[in-house]
């Protein structure tokens, strides 16, 4: 077999962990979500402020202020109960009807603004198919090794694929010319924390360095995922302080893609026996639900 | 699709371009300042006004500018500030990341008044430690129901010295 055919084996069918991983990748996920919906914006705010100008011929959710909180009730009992461990069809499909609708309607909000977060609903549909509880998984229902396998390198290579796009981007709107640091000697000023504001008083040397290490990081972080594959517990470790400085500096931590390095890199597949195991006591587990489709 | 959003540079629901930061600052920005002050006259700020809406400082910053510079509706800009202020007072939020903390009044106190400016600053010369020191200012909207801003001198502007304001910006719906 050719080398890359033997690394296209070890990512995608013969990923060693592949089931521990994705049961603390659901775990990662179910909190995240769960956090999300738990500091979005009240309904009232949203209804009130919404922006209802043109939006290109597209049709608008029109949730008023108590749709809106029911609906992000909703979300938040399902997702919590997945996460839990309740495998029930109806509660998969209203976690992910409920928070999709949800965060659709937050990104209409203003379409001036920003949507960021998406890869949580990717997260939850994918993860929720089918049985990722590790351990605790109904067999029936459990991927097969190859399918678990094939499932965490997508989320595996879609946690790199975030950075390209993000590091084209800049490239993109910028050219070769963001390079120059003012983006970032700029946006320590405006959105620093205390160190960032000190660093937008330094030498813009050191913007135009960090601009550069930003970037390169950003659109090789897949190149060497896949060149590094053996060793992607330390691109993860990489992943990890690259946020921590970008949230010491900036006050933006970016956490709802970052926390996926832990479970997609860091944290040694035994981990999944631990958790499961004080899992096992959930009351929707011990109920069974787990074993109704 | 999504790197087709990242070329074009957009971003539409459930698509993400993931272009943070895309986009070339220059040595001067425009911004926006808030003064709040209670019903004996003290006040917090200038300070940055993300802390007046409990959501993303970024959806903040865009409703305000739709709210005074798109629309010109001074009842709903007065609307609006009052609101702002009864959720200061009444319902304050903790910060979470990219949700800032509700501002608060200093202990015991109640906002009454409420001061949007807009002010211009040049990176390499204001202190970005000191919101205050800035390249102009301007009050964009006073919603002051019980006259305590009025009798308040100009907040304490630090202007850069000999330094031409730029032309004001055009904010347009895109």
């Amino acid at each position: 077999m050719s080398r890359s055919g033997a690394l296209f084996r070890q990512i995608f069918v013969d990923q060693e962990g592949a089931h521990e991983r994705l049961a603390l990748a659901r775990l990662t996920t179910g909190a995240a979500i769960l956090r999300t919906i738990w500091k979005l914006p009240p309904g009232e705010a949203l209804e009130r402020y919404r922006f209802d100008g043109a939006p290109s011929g597209r049709s608008r959710p029109m949730l008023d202020a108590r749709q809106y909180e029911a609906l992000r009730g909703v979300a938040f009992i399902s997702v919590a109960a997945w996460t839990l461990g309740c495998e029930q069809a109806g509660v998969r499909f209203a976690a992910n009807a409920a928070f999709a609708a949800l965060q659709r309607h937050v990104a209409h909000f203003d379409q001036r603004a920003w949507n960021y977060n998406s890869n949580l609903n990717l997260a939850l549909l994918m993860l929720s198919v089918t049985d990722t509880r590790g351990s605790l998984a109904d067999p029936d229902r459990a991927p097969s090794p190859e399918t678990a396998s094939a499932m965490m390198a997508a989320l595996q290579l879609y946690y790199a694929w975030v950075y390209l796009q993000s590091g084209v981007a800049k490239l993109r709107v910028g050219g070769l010319g963001w390079l120059d640091g003012r983006t970032l000697h700029g946006s320590w000023a405006e959105l620093g924390t205390r160190l960032g504001r000190r660093l937008a008083r330094t030498d813009r040397r050191l913007a135009v360095s960090a601009s550069a290490l930003s970037l390169l990081f950003e659109l090789l972080f897949p190149v060497a995922l896949l060149c590094a594959w053996r060793h992607r517990e330390w691109l993860g470790a990489v992943s990890l302080t690259f946020h921590a400085a970008v949230k010491a500096t900036l006050d933006i931590s970016f956490w709802h893609h970052a926390s996926y390095a832990v479970p997609l890199f860091l944290l040694p597949a035994r981990t999944e026996h631990a958790v499961s195991a004080a899992l096992r006591f959930s009351p929707l587990l011990t109920r069974r639900c787990h074993n109704v489709r | 699709m999504q790197l087709w959003h990242t070329l074009r540079n957009t971003n539409r629901w459930p698509w993400c371009s993931y272009n943070m930061f895309a986009y070339r600052k220059r040595a001067r920005a425009w911004q926006l300042r808030v003064r709040l002050i209670t019903g004996d006259g003290q006040q917090v700020g200038p300070a940055d006004p993300w802390g007046l809406l409990p959501m993303e400082f970024f959806r903040v910053v865009s409703t305000l500018e739709r709210i005074f510079f798109t629309e010109q509706d001074h009842a709903a800009r007065e609307e609006f500030c009052r609101e702002v202020l009864a959720r200061l007072n009444d319902r304050p939020w903790r910060g979470w990341d990219e949700v800032k903390a509700a501002l608060a009044p200093p202990a015991g106190q109640r906002f009454a008044a409420m001061e949007l400016y807009l002010v211009e600053v040049d990176f390499d010369q204001c202190d970005p430690s000191d919101r205050t020191y800035v390249v102009s200012a301007e009050l964009l909207h006073r919603h002051d129901p019980s006259a305590v801003a009025a009798e308040l001198p100009q907040p304490q502007w630090r202007f850069v010295a000999e330094c031409d304001p730029s032309p004001q910006p055009q904010y347009q719906e895109n």
